[in-house]
């Protein structure tokens, strides 16, 4: 067996029963241009009172969460849930494509998403947003468009959390006992 | 077949059966023990940090492969099926029952008294809080006296928890930190000190207590053997007497080596669901209804009790998941004066996030983007919130049961538990009555600081479920005495959460853990 022909067998063969029911999202997802759009969608979507430093976490950990997301992980089996459910689908299969239909109407729009104006910016996002049928930001990434997924990410994050209380509450911590008794400090 | 033999064999790798084994390999050195948990070990300490990360950004179990695909039941049931049970995912909290429960029948009329004197399980709940490290303050309330401290001090009252011990307080109703599991001093029983992670789910530094330590231990210091993956599918008994010979069973991964473990004592420390299920599995030709069953009510009676909970918006100064598994508790309506309508119940506040979502559009239909986002939600979500809940006294029919159901079998085809819980028709008859009651407890917390019930809802099933093998004096309306020992195999013993005849209206664990204690001590005498 030719080494070619060796891995395309690997691949179609065993990798089906030694890979587990889970898999890692594709990363591949996002593009380096995708990558450049959703970066400057994150600057309309999200509060631009974070500044660039905080926009830039945003979209990083964003996307680090796409690229570590496993489909059809086991969920927590606490008691009331005699039923073993399993992490959804991956939310990021059609980013690509948004984001690719983000650049196309910007293009018709004259220049780069990144480059437009930030009403032509805002307008291109809510064409977006009304083509795919999102009226809200949902609890958890769903997948139905790039942008509300973005906004649930962060909003139901642990920054994003500490950015609507105003506070650095830092769930995602652990914090320790020794300060807890005082009010959780402002943002900066 | 493969032979094990020991002088004990304890069925179940919860935290029953850890607290037994360690007090059995202490009051009897030498000893030889073996635990039998159908479940798999999961020990590795090391990655609880990323499970935890995992599990706070996508949902993911904090413990992975912690059940059995096909061991599962048609009710409310725990999936977790592994060495630490259910207890692997507890959230800590220690709350004792009241001398209340011990005395429906004589003190009310209702349903049955518990075979054990009050200040005798007060010494093993003692004990309990000793070997759990539990840290706590005490109840203000003269009928919670404590014949020992705690082991440790109560867990720090976070900010917004500071805030809403103030407003329960207004009420005229004391409130206090509900006692925890957790250390509140580096070192107690090898432990660190609680970190504050806010995901007791699964603690990543070993603060809170889990069953796997203690297993780690008396593993490491040879003092059981711990025979993991390995389902007891049969109890078998001797051929003319009354006693438990061996109990057979499978590895799950080599099927076709049977194994068999013979001792002079059985305990079975397998849970309210899976105790019942092995006893009415060893059914024999002389024991057609399952084994310790003449009285015919092994799986019945299974209980839990009932909770009703109210998120309330508030003014006061509340930020969500500071400490989010502490919460407050409120013992004053452990206790009903006899000449009043019975209603038993503990009141718990905890912090909470606001009830409103952010949202991508305004009601006028405009979407909302950047800031908006925030301000939008800032103008509604101005108050503190906080999320109440009751659980309540409730006592089972005993047609509140675990059947096996033929429909259902698992692998090796043995038919899985089938669970249905009933009430009483005293508890159905007073139900009007006691949500009523709970409802003007919530309205008279809310009525100060400007509260307002927002959403009120009554669970759908019994919490902290318990029972099944019911203890008493009389075996023919028993499975065991107070002791756990069954009535009609001397030699078989049942512990934990299945021998409990009602729930009680608080957390359960402790009281399980206290009477295993209890056990032990007739077990090793």
């Amino acid at each position: 067996m030719q080494r070619r022909s060796f891995f395309k067998w690997i691949g179609s063969s065993v990798l089906t029963f030694i890979v587990p029911r889970w898999a890692f999202a594709q990363a591949g997802a996002i593009t380096t241009e995708g990558a450049g759009t959703l970066r400057a969608l994150s600057g309309v979507a999200l509060p631009a009172s974070l500044g660039g430093a905080g926009l830039d976490t945003a979209t990083t950990q964003f996307t680090t969460w796409i690229r570590n997301y496993k489909a059809g992980a086991e969920m927590s089996t606490g008691y009331g849930f005699p039923r073993v459910q399993a992490v959804g689908p991956d939310p990021s299969a059609r980013y690509a494509e948004q984001l690719r239909a983000i650049e196309a109407a910007a293009a018709a729009k004259g220049a780069p998403f990144a480059k437009l104006d930030a009403a032509a910016q805002r307008a291109v996002v809510e064409a977006a947003l009304d083509q795919a049928n999102v009226d809200g930001i949902p609890p958890r990434p769903d997948g139905k468009h790039v942008v509300s997924d973005l906004l649930s990410f962060f909003f139901y994050g642990s920054d994003g959390q500490d950015f609507l209380y105003g506070a650095a509450i830092r769930r995602d911590r652990c914090r320790g006992l020794g300060n807890s008794g005082e009010r959780p400090a402002p943002l900066r | 077949m493969a032979v094990v033999e020991t002088d004990v064999c304890i069925v179940g790798a919860g935290i029953s059966s850890a607290m037994l084994a360690q007090k059995l390999a202490e009051l009897h050195p030498g000893l030889s023990i073996a635990v039998v948990e159908a479940g798999r070990s999961i020990f590795d300490v090391e990655n609880r940090m990323r499970y935890r990360d995992r599990m706070m950004k996508y949902g993911e179990n904090p413990w992975p492969g912690d059940y059995i695909e096909d061991q599962s039941a048609t009710g409310i049931v725990s999936r977790t099926m592994a060495v630490g049970g259910s207890a692997l995912h507890w959230g800590g909290t220690c709350n004792r029952f009241s001398k209340e429960d011990l005395r429906l029948k004589s003190m009310y009329g209702l349903y049955t008294d518990w075979p054990i004197e009050w200040n005798e399980l007060e010494t093993f709940y003692c004990e309990a809080e000793r070997r759990l490290g539990v840290s706590g303050e005490p109840s203000p309330f003269a009928g919670d006296e404590r014949s020992q401290a705690y082991p440790m001090p109560s867990m720090p009252l976070d900010y917004s928890l500071r805030q809403l011990k103030t407003w329960g307080d207004k009420s005229g109703i004391p409130f206090q930190g509900a006692p925890q599991s957790k250390n509140t001093v580096a070192g107690y029983d090898g432990r660190s000190l609680c970190m504050r992670c806010g995901t007791c789910d699964i603690c990543p530094t070993g603060a809170k207590y889990s069953p796997d330590f203690t297993f780690k231990k008396l593993l490491s210091e040879k003092k059981i053997v711990l025979h993991d993956q390995t389902l007891i599918r049969r109890l078998v008994l001797h051929d003319t007497k009354p006693i438990v010979v061996a109990a057979q069973g499978v590895h799950r991964d080599r099927p076709q080596e049977p194994i068999e473990y013979r001792a002079r004592t059985f305990v079975v420390a397998s849970g309210y669901t899976w105790s019942s299920h092995l006893l009415l599995l060893s059914a024999t030709s002389r024991f057609p209804n399952g084994l310790a069953n003449s009285s015919g009510l092994v799986g019945k009676y299974m209980n839990g009790h009932a909770f009703i909970s109210s998120m309330v918006e508030l003014n006061a100064d509340v930020f969500p998941d500071m400490n989010p598994q502490m919460g407050l508790i409120s013992r004053q309506f452990f206790r009903c004066a006899t000449d009043r309508p019975y209603v038993r119940h503990d009141l718990r506040i905890w912090e909470a996030g606001s009830r409103n979502a952010v949202r991508l559009k305004d009601p006028s239909g405009r979407f909302l983007l950047g800031d908006e986002v925030a301000s939008d939600w800032r103008s509604r979500s101005k108050r503190g919130t906080a999320r109440v809940r009751a659980y309540y006294d409730v006592h089972p029919a005993e047609s509140s049961q675990l059947t096996l159901d033929p429909s259902k079998r698992n692998k090796w085809g043995d038919p899985l538990p089938k669970i249905e819980h009933h009430l009483d028709t005293a508890t159905q008859n007073r139900a009007a009555a006691t949500k009523q009651h709970i409802q003007e407890v919530f309205e008279r917390l809310a009525r100060n600081d400007e509260g307002r019930i927002l959403t009120t809802s009554e669970g759908r099933y019994l919490d902290h479920p318990a029972g099944g093998c019911r203890m008493g004096t009389d075996p023919a309306a028993s499975v065991c005495d107070s002791f756990g020992r069954t009535h009609d195999h001397e030699n078989l013993f049942v512990v934990g959460a299945p021998t409990l005849p009602t729930a009680g209206c608080t957390n359960g664990t402790l009281t399980f853990v206290a009477l295993t204690l209890r056990s032990a001590d007739r077990i090793a005498s």
